[in-house]
C-alpha cells in the first residue's frame, strides 16, 4: 500500500527553473544587470499609462463642446497650470537666489564661481509606489516629452526643497533617485555636526550616525540643512528636521530625521543643473 | 491547455498584482499588507496542478517581475518554489479542510513577504505586521478560492 498520495512531479525542470531564478536575481540586486530591460518595461508600462489617459481626455472634451464651454475650460486649465509652473519656479529661483546671496556676502572673492544655474521643470509621470510605502527602493519618474539631455546626479527641487536626485533617462522618462532610498547619500549638516544621511527606506526619512560628543549638542526639530560637500547640491538649503535621536552605543547616536518636502504632494519638480 | 487560458490565468494574476498595490497603499499603514497576486497564482497551480508547472510558473513570474517592477528573478524564484510545492502535496491538499488549505497558503504567502522585505527594505520588517498580514491572508485566501474557482468553472474550457 502506498504510503504517499501519488503525484508526478519532475524535480529536474523545477530545479533547474530554481537555479535560473536565483542567478538571475543575484545578478539583479547585486550587480544590477538587468537595469536597461527593466528600465525600457517600466517606460512602456508609463507610455500604456498615459495611452489610456488618451481616451477619457478625449471623452472629457467632446463632454466639455456639448456644454460649450471647452475654450474655457481649457483656457482655466491652461492658466492653472502656467500659474503653479511660474509659481514653483519663482519659489526655486527664490531659493537659490538667497541661498547666492549668501554665497557672495562670505566668499566675496569667489563671485565668478557662483553663475545661476538653470532650471528645468518637468511633470511628474509616476511613482513607484509599491516600494516607495513599503521597501527601500525609492524612485520616481518625470515625463520629458522633448527628450532634454539631462545629465546624471543632477539635484532635483520639488517646491521648497531639494528632493532627490536625477539617475538615467529611460526613453521619455527620467529616473530620480529619492532622499529616502536607502542606497541614497545626502551631505548634511546641522548647527552640531555634518554628515551623509542615507535614506531608511521609509517615506521621507533619512538618518545619520553621530559621536556622542555632537549629539549632545543636538536637539529634536533642530533644522538640517545641505552642507555642499560634494559639490552637487548648494550649500544652506533646508532639507528636513530632527526627530528623533537614538543611542546606538557609548560613543555613537543615530539622528532621524524627516525631509519637508513630500513628493507625493508635489506635480512639477525642477533639475538644477 | 488552449493558449487563451494561459493569456486569461496571466490577466487575472496581473490584476491582482494591480489591486495588490492599490490597496497596500492604505493597508500598509495598518501594519497590513495582502499578496493577492501570490494567493491568486498559488490557486491556480492548485487548480490547475497539472497545466501550470515548472515553465509556466517560471514565465508567469518573469512577467510579474518585468511589468510590477521588483527584482528580476524574485518572483521567478518564488513561484517556481511554490509551484513545486504544491504539485508535489496536491493530491494531501484535496484532504485539507478550508481551514488548513488558508493557513498553508497564507503561511507560503507571508514567507514570500518576509522574504521581500528581508531582501530590498530590512529596515521596515516587522512582526506585527506579518501576523496582522497572516490573519487577513487567511481570510482573503477563502474569498479568493471560492471566487476564482466559480471563475474558472464559468470562463476557463480544457
Amino acid at each position: 500500500m502506498a504510503r504517499s498520495a501519488p503525484s508526478y512531479t519532475p524535480i529536474r525542470n523545477y530545479l533547474i527553473g530554481f537555479f535560473l531564478s536565483a542567478l538571475i536575481l543575484f545578478a539583479d540586486i547585486r550587480f544590477d544587470s538587468f537595469a536597461s530591460i527593466k528600465g525600457f518595461f517600466r517606460a512602456s508600462a508609463l507610455y500604456l499609462q498615459l495611452a489610456s489617459n488618451v481616451p477619457l481626455d478625449q471623452l472629457n472634451k467632446i463632454t466639455s463642446t456639448f456644454s460649450e464651454k471647452i475654450a474655457i475650460t481649457q483656457e482655466n486649465n491652461y492658466l492653472k497650470q502656467e500659474i503653479i509652473k511660474l509659481q514653483t519656479k519663482a519659489m526655486i529661483e527664490q531659493k537659490m537666489f538667497s541661498t547666492q546671496i549668501d554665497r557672495i556676502n562670505s566668499y566675496e572673492n569667489k563671485l565668478n564661481t557662483l553663475g545661476m544655474k538653470s532650471i528645468s521643470l518637468f511633470e511628474i509621470a509616476s511613482i513607484d509606489l509599491k516600494n516607495y510605502l513599503c521597501c527601500s527602493s525609492h524612485k520616481l519618474f518625470l515625463n520629458n516629452p522633448d527628450k532634454k539631455s539631462i545629465s546624471t546626479n543632477l539635484p532635483v527641487m520639488a517646491k521648497e526643497s531639494y528632493v532627490g536626485q536625477t539617475r538615467k533617462n529611460h526613453m521619455n522618462f527620467i529616473e530620480v533617485i529619492l532622499f529616502s532610498d536607502a542606497e541614497h547619500l545626502l551631505p548634511i549638516k546641522s548647527p552640531s555636526f555634518f554628515c551623509n544621511a542615507r535614506g531608511r527606506g521609509k517615506p521621507l526619512m533619512i538618518s545619520c550616525v553621530v559621536n556622542t560628543e555632537e549629539s549632545a549638542l543636538t536637539n529634536v526639530n533642530d533644522s538640517i540643512f545641505t552642507s555642499g560637500l560634494g559639490g552637487v547640491f548648494m550649500p544652506n538649503i533646508k532639507v528636513g528636521e530632527i526627530i528623533e535621536i537614538n543611542h546606538l552605543s557609548i560613543d555613537e547616536s543615530e539622528v532621524i530625521i524627516k525631509l519637508i518636502d513630500d513628493p507625493l504632494e508635489q506635480t512639477l519638480f525642477g533639475i538644477v543643473g | 491547455m488552449k493558449i487563451n487560458n494561459y493569456l486569461t490565468i496571466l490577466g487575472t494574476i496581473f490584476l491582482a498584482f494591480w489591486l495588490e498595490n492599490f490597496i497596500n497603499q492604505y493597508s500598509i499603514n495598518f501594519y497590513i499588507e495582502f499578496n493577492l497576486g501570490f494567493l491568486v497564482f498559488s490557486y491556480w497551480v492548485f487548480a490547475m496542478h497539472e497545466k501550470l508547472q515548472a515553465f509556466s510558473s517560471l514565465a508567469y513570474g518573469v512577467v510579474v517581475d518585468l511589468f510590477f517592477f521588483s527584482a528580476l528573478g524574485f518572483n521567478m524564484l518564488f513561484f517556481t518554489t511554490m509551484s513545486y510545492l504544491i504539485n508535489l502535496y496536491v493530491f494531501r491538499f484535496r484532504i485539507f479542510s478550508y481551514l488548513q488549505l488558508s493557513i498553508f497558503f497564507s503561511a507560503s504567502s507571508i514567507f514570500y513577504l518576509a522574504c521581500k522585505y528581508l531582501l530590498f527594505s530590512p529596515l521596515n520588517y516587522s512582526y506585527l505586521m506579518l501576523f496582522n498580514s497572516f490573519i487577513f491572508n487567511m481570510i482573503l485566501w477563502v474569498g479568493l478560492y471560492f471566487v476564482l474557482r466559480s471563475f474558472r468553472r464559468k470562463f476557463l474550457s480544457m
